[in-house]
């Protein structure tokens, strides 16, 4: 392949992406209406798109099997078949098979054979007869009413408006100015257009021409009300009048269009590779930048520490800037539920409506990479253990259709995730007897425990309430693995359920994480970073009580509780060692992932702050407790460690 | 006749700067310290005006602006917000929000924007 088809390719293989996942979602939305036309033309047009994208990157299967299904569309859309449930597999098998083929023809394997659901495709396309009635085939001659009242009246103003020179966001100030002439009368037009107003390409004036009924002295005492606004001059554009008031009328939606649009957000596609090295390098100079202030206060040079103080303004926002690209909406990853979740309850033989909401709600692309597999298991634990079989629903009165919801929420620093199903909800007291006889709780603790509480209980390593295993859920990752991922991203996990009426569980997760709070630590001469979330507790030595159970060294804590103690220089080192107790001097470390402790006898505490994870080459990938390296404010490296897996690497020698 | 200022902002240092440039100049000042307690305070005082920050625990000042505005449609509220919030703010300014400061703030400029807000109709 040439070079300029190579960039293309990236291209092509992102965009396909996007349809096939229109298509997806188009589909699922024709099963949920079968008599809806959007998304069937939403379907057609993709199939169609993929079509035309695939032949001019020469992958001709791709661009025949796209044909095929563009084909079948069509006759759905001239009513020449049903809508039904084979339709939909039928097209959902070949949104598979294309996204199959196309992984193979870009990488000119040849290996796919696509025949078979080609033949399937063609054949349902053939096994068409007229249904009935054709639907309305122009979309555009499907026009939505006028509005009754008629476009503006009054005279063409030409307002020009002039910004404070101070001014800080003069686009918003320019859109309250527009959004105000727009409830006076029908803004017809600006100048610079509403693109470059929106995008502060414009000094410090701009000008809205406007049409009113309101006196010149009016337009201006409603804008100067606004802070900030200099200026108003207010001048009768009688030239403009005729043409742009047809072409207003004309459009009809011209008014709507000419607003600047800022809540809208405009993007570019920006490979992932980029980002990361930007946040790398402005993590760099965030280093650098604590190297500087460290000159500065060594040298007592007051010249440097002022330009330094400058540096860390700008450091600082730039920092906030890179990490706002890198936020990317949760809808990127949820879109891929819809469907997992129909083929789920189909499996199981479940009816199940699914919702999504705040897909555009945005969030560090770290985190979002990390989250999908826990929301895969809530999901399935939805389908599968809380909506009951229909029959079931309906014997206890309720809709027969379950319902299982997906939401994202933005609160302050937090982005709330909730999955919520209306099935049987979890029964505490049947979860309490599970818990002790797990040996997990005492029986006498009950009081203690709130209902909540006993929920969480699902959460501890090895607890699972799944009466008989399926292949769906019962094994593999369980509530335990859910919590410790969310806790290692910093996060916190919450259950609430109502015994028959369904559960709610709800995923709080940090905006960012390649800037995580660390306690750094020192052990064999070295300097490691602990994220912070999964330090609980720090005590000195001579604090605790050692002791041996079957020749593991523990400590013995205040409350009593015995936790194995590991000493950090010989977890990281590479020798051998038999496992020795703390010495002396160390300090202890408790470490708690997802309810597990474990105490790290380090020589040294160094400090805590925040440090910027950098991930570590692929010769130090494969090591188990690591989880990146940083470069601290003297220019040393530190290895961040991994708490998940750092006492499982000692457990597996020690 | 004096004009009474409801404060809201979660810091305490915010509110205290707020009431410095606005009391000397004759507002009585509310405070409130996030938006619950900025729905809660404004039924109770019915101040003139209200400035919310954006950004707070509990309840955020836009939530607090939208409850605000349901019991009181004519409720004069300026949003006060840091850099970098534009999309923010557009959101507030949609839903009735009459003006905004952008923090750091010089006192002149609180001063006129309060004013022009207590001067314009309510929206």
């Amino acid at each position: 392949m040439s070079d300029d088809m190579s960039a293309y390719k990236e291209v092509f293989l992102s965009e396909s992406a996007d349809y096939l996942q229109s298509i997806t979602d188009g589909l699922l939305a024709l099963e949920a209406d079968p008599n809806d036309l959007e998304p069937v033309e939403t379907v057609f047009r993709g199939a169609h798109s993929l079509k035309g994208m695939a032949a001019a990157m020469g992958y001709e299967r791709t661009a025949d099997l796209t044909h095929k299904m563009e084909s079948l569309m069509d006759t759905v859309r001239k009513r020449e078949q049903a809508v039904d449930a084979e339709l939909i597999d039928l097209m959902l098998r070949a949104v598979d098979a294309v996204k199959e083929l196309i992984d193979d023809e870009s990488e000119g394997r040849g290996a796919y054979d696509a025949a078979s659901i080609v033949a399937d495709l063609v054949a349902r396309t053939e096994a068409r007869g007229p249904l009935g009635p054709a639907w309305p085939q122009e979309a555009e001659s499907v026009q939505p009413e006028a509005s009754g009242v008629a476009a503006g009246t009054g005279t063409v103003y030409r307002v020009s408006v002039t910004v404070e020179p101070t001014s800080v966001l003069k686009s918003v100030r320019a859109y309250m100015a527009i959004k105000r002439l727009g409830h006076m009368g029908t803004v017809l037009d600006t100048e610079p257009s509403a693109r470059d107003i929106e995008d502060e390409r414009f000094d410090r004036t701009f000008v809205v021409i406007v049409q009113t009924v309101e006196p010149p002295e009016a337009i201006e005492r409603a804008l100067l009300g606004i802070s900030e606004i200099a200026s108003v001059e207010v001048a009768v554009d009688a030239s403009r009048k005729p043409a742009v008031r047809a072409e207003a009328e004309e459009s009809g939606e011209g008014k709507r269009r000419i607003v600047p649009k800022l809540a809208e957000t405009q993007t570019v596609r920006v490979s992932i590779g980029h980002l990361d090295t930007m946040v790398n390098l402005v993590g760099e100079l965030v280093i650098l930048r604590a190297r500087l202030e460290r000159i500065a206060r060594e040298r007592d040079d007051h010249e440097l520490a002022e330009a330094v103080s400058s540096l860390q303004q700008i450091s600082a926002e730039l920092q906030h800037e890179v990490m706002q690209t890198r936020m990317v909406p949760v809808g990127n990853i949820f879109n891929r539920f819809p469907r997992m979740v129909r083929d789920l309850a189909r499996d199981l033989g479940k009816q199940v409506d699914f919702d999504m909401t705040g897909l555009d709600i945005e969030i560090d692309r770290t985190v979002l990479d990390e989250i999908g597999d826990p929301i895969v298991h809530l999901l399935r634990n939805a389908v599968d253990h809380g909506i009951e079989p229909p029959g079931e629903r309906e014997a206890v009165g309720k809709p027969i259709r379950g319902r299982i919801t997906l939401s994202a929420e933005r609160d302050r620093d937090q982005v709330r995730v909730t999955v919520s199903d209306d099935g049987r909800g979890m029964d505490v007291e049947r979860i309490w007897k599970k818990a002790v006889e797990r040996g997990l709780v005492s029986p006498e603790d009950r009081d203690s425990f709130s209902d909540e509480d006993v929920l969480m209980l699902t959460c501890a390593p090895g607890f699972s309430t799944a009466e008989k295993t399926t292949a769906v859920s019962g094994r593999g990752v369980g509530m335990d693995v859910v919590k410790g991922k969310i806790e290692y991203l910093g996060g916190t996990v919450g259950i609430k359920s109502e015994k028959g009426k369904g559960l709610e569980i709800v995923l709080n997760l940090p905006l960012t994480l390649a800037i995580v709070p660390a306690l750094l630590v020192g052990a064999a001469e070295q300097v490691f970073a602990l994220p912070l979330s999964a330090v609980s507790e720090v005590l000195p030595t001579d604090e605790v009580r050692t002791t041996t159970v079957d020749n593991v060294p523990c400590i013995v804590l205040r409350d009593g509780a015995v936790v194995p103690v590991w000493r950090l220089d010989q977890l990281v080192s590479v020798s051998d060692e038999p496992r020795r107790k703390p010495r002396k001097k160390d300090h202890i470390v408790l470490v708690d992932v997802a309810g597990e402790r474990n105490a790290l006898a380090v020589q040294r505490l160094v400090a805590r702050q925040e440090v910027v994870i950098k991930p570590l080459s692929p010769l130090f990938k494969r090591i188990r407790g690591l989880g990146g390296a940083t470069v601290l404010g003297d220019g040393s490296v530190a290895l961040i460690l991994d708490p998940r897996t750092l006492f499982e690497r000692g457990g597996a020698r020690g | 006749m004096s004009r009474s200022v409801l404060v809201v902002d979660d810091a305490a240092f915010m509110r205290m700067m707020i009431r410095d440039i606005l009391s000397k100049e004759g507002y009585i000042i509310h405070e409130a310290v996030n938006g619950r307690d900025a729905v809660e305070k404004y039924l109770e005082v019915r101040p003139d005006l209200t400035t919310m920050d954006i950004t707070m625990p509990e309840m955020d000042g836009i939530e607090a602006l939208r409850k605000i505005r349901e019991h009181d449609p004519s409720a004069r509220v300026l949003m006060v917000s840091a850099m970098g919030q534009q999309k923010l703010i557009v959101e507030a300014l949609e839903a009735g929000a009459m003006d905004f400061l952008v923090k750091p703030f010089q006192p002149t400029k609180v001063l006129e924007t309060v004013k022009k807000c207590l001067q314009s109709a309510p929206r």
